[in-house]
């Protein structure tokens, strides 16, 4: 009928506080199987009354049809309250329809819901009970001796009372009936007989009795009640805490895990999650089930039919554990397997694992095309970023072998070139090979920063031969620029790697040098103060466009206004190198004008004395 | 200072695999005066060296078949022939593990033709028997080293026992890099090779006596992460 109006179907159950026996336990379980497997959503509800119950569910998942069946049972009592029910229902349901059709009588012996005996208490509470009783009634001998033959009776309540609170309701209602014949046989008189000799007596024992079985029903009632509110908190916390975790998960090990945790907590029992891996099926390793290759295939077979296999299922349910396929309707992802070799599944926890496995199959989903879309933007990042620097590389290493090599030529042709023109061809070579071997010095630091190599070798050095043993390396790439240091009067002992530092310090000069006009004047200062080393390059050039800031130590990032000659990947290398130390580089725009890099090295440690002598 | 102590053409041997790299050196070193050989191996290089007699030997490290600190070591078994290493490899642990194996000097490649000629005269010089009244000049400094005395400017200058050892040690070996450990090993004994502070402070203070401009040291030269270098004036 569902596929006919082509919408979703829901199977109810309305759990009520009274227990089912085994048979019909086993019996609901097989139909809301099979209605799952029809293509239900199954409901649980938790109602003392049927009708309320069934209409809740109906209202909060906006039913239209209701479908119930006719009760075919023969018995009056039966027939009595099927029809009582369909009555409510019909009165109640409002603008539901509401179908009813005939149901197949079951098979097999059904006991009348009405009389049957709830055995559900164990022995032990009904001895427990009894005992109280018989406490209560050698206490009431002494206490009818003071106050006469009817408070006993009351004794007698509060005790059946009281037991309520700590048994189930078996053992209430006997404690009820028990108490009620001693009061009669030991107290009311005629005593050590079951006859009431006065009307006011039968009443009061009357009265008694009813209230002792309302009382016990009543008390068991609400009990039984909160244990149904306790057990749906449970559930519900469980799967909440399921879907907090999971939803943190981002790769596919994590869900493993967390369902692996989570599940083997809230059932007490190992769980194994079987994964594709080389398109076959294997145990995750932070499964805490180990599964046999005959379990395995079970396995198999709930991923390969996407239907849930193995114990407690109609599919293979000689297998140990059961399997649950991890599905969505896109792909199956894997099987959940769940081992309780000595213990029973009760219909919510069933559903409960239904929930989990396809929770964790939504996520898995998720993550799966996270991944993807992932993959594809690093792809196409990577491409752009191997464009960008096939063509930043061809330029810069090209550029000065072109000079290199015309000049070359040049040389090579002019026999009648002055001796002038002969120098100049010379030093284009010269120029050009320099810029050159900086090009690959450049690319080589990447590489090793990219490699993640670079490891600094710490040492003692003296923070001023840092910066004069860099200024006259650079003497030639810096002619055009006054430098002016600032530096402490005596040695500043720091620790840090001098090839790196002075590589980083050499760019930063460099860098300012390249984007300054000649004649500008570079400061360079260094001290140390809060434990670090400070180190500051400062030019009064045109400064850093504020909108650039951000992105100037980007690899292969070069402002648009900077001149021929730069790699982009000078200040990523100082970046780098600093950042190796543990430092921080910042840049920024000087008042007044022009850029100042200043860096920042830790100095953990207490520069050690050095004795005169 | 020229090579004019020996009256005889010195000797070269040039032990590179790249040919390119050998015909460079052989045309830099023949019009500089020197009779040049090579090798393309390190097996052969080890041969030349023993048939040959050179007075001086450019080693690269990367040969295809021995490991260049591993010809230095079989050299260093009977010769004290003064090795240049020439090499691509610029890190410093590099230089210093060939310092200490036994080279004279580190170059790296690409190389000025300049400066690898000055560093093939002071490996050479070095080995030359000193002058008995052995005075240096260099610009307006002058170290008496028989007399122990320094002077800058005609004035004598108070040099403390440790700054005099390291100067000693600088002048002695001019135009040679001297590494971190053969300094502390001279000056402070073997167990101090590690305190490389103490000379970072020394070298400071020494700079201040005996440069002009201590803020632009001139004449000691730090090799960054190997050690120090005195480079006379001519």
């Amino acid at each position: 009928m569902a596929d006919g109006l082509r919408c979703r179907w829901l199977a109810v159950h309305v759990e009520s506080s009274q227990s089912l026996t085994e048979a019909a336990q086993a019996q609901l379980e097989k139909n809301l199987s099979a209605a799952r497997e029809l293509g239900a959503e199954v409901v649980t509800t938790t109602d003392d009354d049927l009708v309320t119950g069934l209409l809740r569910v109906a209202r909060e998942q906006n039913v239209t049809q209701i479908i119930v069946g006719k009760p075919a049972g023969t018995g009056w009592l039966e027939w009595l309250h099927g029809d009582r029910l369909l009555k409510r229902l019909a009165r109640a349901s409002g603008d539901i329809d509401l179908h009813v059709v005939r149901a197949q009588k079951t098979s097999g012996t059904q006991t009348s819901r009405i009389w049957r005996p709830a055995f559900a208490s164990n022995f032990q509470q009904y001895m427990f009970a009894a005992g109280v009783v018989a406490a209560t009634g050698v206490l009431n001998l002494g206490l009818m001796a003071l106050a006469g033959p009817r408070v006993p009776g009351m004794v007698f309540l509060l005790a059946v009372v009281v037991l309520a609170l700590k048994v189930g309701r078996g053992p209430v209602l006997l404690a009820g009936a028990l108490s009620a014949l001693i009061w009669n046989y030991f107290f009311l008189p005629p005593r050590f007989t079951f006859i009431i000799s006065n009307v006011e007596d039968a009443i009061l024992f009357g009265t008694y009795f009813v209230v002792a079985l309302v009382l016990g029903q009543l008390v068991a009632c609400i009990r039984t009640q909160e244990q149904a509110e306790r057990r749906r908190e449970e559930r519900a916390v469980a799967l909440y805490a399921l879907t907090r975790d999971l939803a943190e998960a981002t790769s596919r090990d994590e869900v493993v895990w967390q369902l692996v945790s989570q599940v083997s907590r809230v059932f007490n029992a190992p769980v194994a999650i079987a994964l594709l891996m080389n398109d076959k099926l294997a145990a995750h390793p932070d499964s805490s089930l180990t599964l046999s290759e005959k379990e395995l295939s079970v396995a198999d077979w709930a991923f390969r039919q996407r239907k849930a296999a193995g114990r407690f299922t109609d599919n293979l349910p000689g297998a140990e554990a059961l399997y649950l396929p991890l599905a969505t309707e896109r792909k199956t992802f894997g099987v959940l397997a769940l081992s309780l070799p000595n213990k029973n599944l009760t219909l919510a926890q069933r559903d409960l694992l239904e929930t989990f496995a396809r929770q964790a199959a939504l996520i898995l989903d998720r993550v799966e095309l996270r991944n993807a879309t992932e993959q594809t933007r690093l792809l196409a990042e990577s491409e752009k970023f191997s464009r960008t620097l096939l063509n930043s590389i061809s330029h810069e290493l090209r550029t000065p072998l072109a000079a290199s090599t015309s000049a070359a030529a040049a040389l090579a042709a002019a026999e009648a070139a002055t001796p002038e023109q002969r120098r100049e061809l010379i030093g284009e070579i010269q120029e050009a090979n320099a810029r050159l071997n900086r090009v690959v010095g450049n690319l080589l630091d990447v590489a090793r920063l990219e490699s993640g190599k670079v490891r600094p070798r710490l040492d003692w050095h003296d923070a001023r031969d840092l910066v004069q043993t860099t200024l006259r390396e650079l003497q030639r790439e810096l002619a055009a620029h006054p430098v002016k240091t600032e530096l402490p009067a005596e040695p500043l002992l720091v620790r840090l790697d001098i090839s790196l530092m002075q590589h980083a310090l050499a760019n930063l000069l460099l860098n300012s040098a390249n984007h300054t006009p000649a004649g500008t004047l570079i400061e360079v200062q260094v001290k140390v103060a809060d434990g670090n080393l400070v180190l500051s390059v400062a030019d009064r050039g045109s400064g850093i466009p504020p909108e650039l800031l951000p992105r100037i130590f980007d690899k292969f990032f070069r402002a648009p206004t900077a001149p021929t000659g730069g790699s982009g990947l000078g200040l990523t290398i100082v970046k780098g190198f600093v950042e190796a130390h543990g430092g921080i580089i910042t840049a920024a725009n000087r008042p007044g004008g022009g850029a100042v890099f200043t860096l920042r090295v830790p100095q953990p440690d207490k520069p050690p004395t050095v004795e005169p002598g | 200072m020229s090579n004019e102590a020996s009256k005889t053409t010195p000797v070269a041997l040039v032990i590179d695999d790249e040919p390119q790299i050998r015909r460079l050196l052989r045309v830099t070193l023949e019009a500089n005066g020197y009779r040049v050989f090579d090798a393309a191996t390190g097996q052969d290089g080890v041969a030349q060296a023993a048939q040959r007699r050179p007075d001086v030997v450019l080693l690269d490290l990367g040969l295809p078949d021995l490991e260049g600190t591993e010809v230095l070591k079989r050299l260093r078994e009977w010769s004290r022939v003064p090795v240049i290493v020439l090499s691509v490899r610029d890190r410093e642990d590099d230089k210093v593990a060939a310092l200490d194996a036994g080279a004279d000097d580190y170059v790296t490649k690409p190389f000025n033709s300049a400066e690898l000629l000055a560093r093939l005269r002071a490996a050479m010089r070095h080995v030359q028997p000193q002058g008995a009244d052995a005075i240096f000049r260099s610009g307006n400094l002058e170290v008496d080293l028989s007399k122990r005395i320094v002077r800058k400017s005609g004035k004598e200058v108070k040099l403390t026992p440790i700054e005099y050892s390291l100067l000693r040690l600088l002048v002695t070996h001019a135009g040679k890099v001297l590494t971190h450990r053969q300094l502390l090993s001279e000056v402070w004994g073997a167990k101090a090779v590690e305190q490389t502070h103490y000379l970072r402070v020394h070298i400071a203070h020494l700079r201040e006596k005996i440069e002009d401009d201590p803020s632009k040291p001139e004449l000691i030269i730090t090799e960054s992460g190997v050690g120090y270098r005195l480079i006379p004036k001519g």
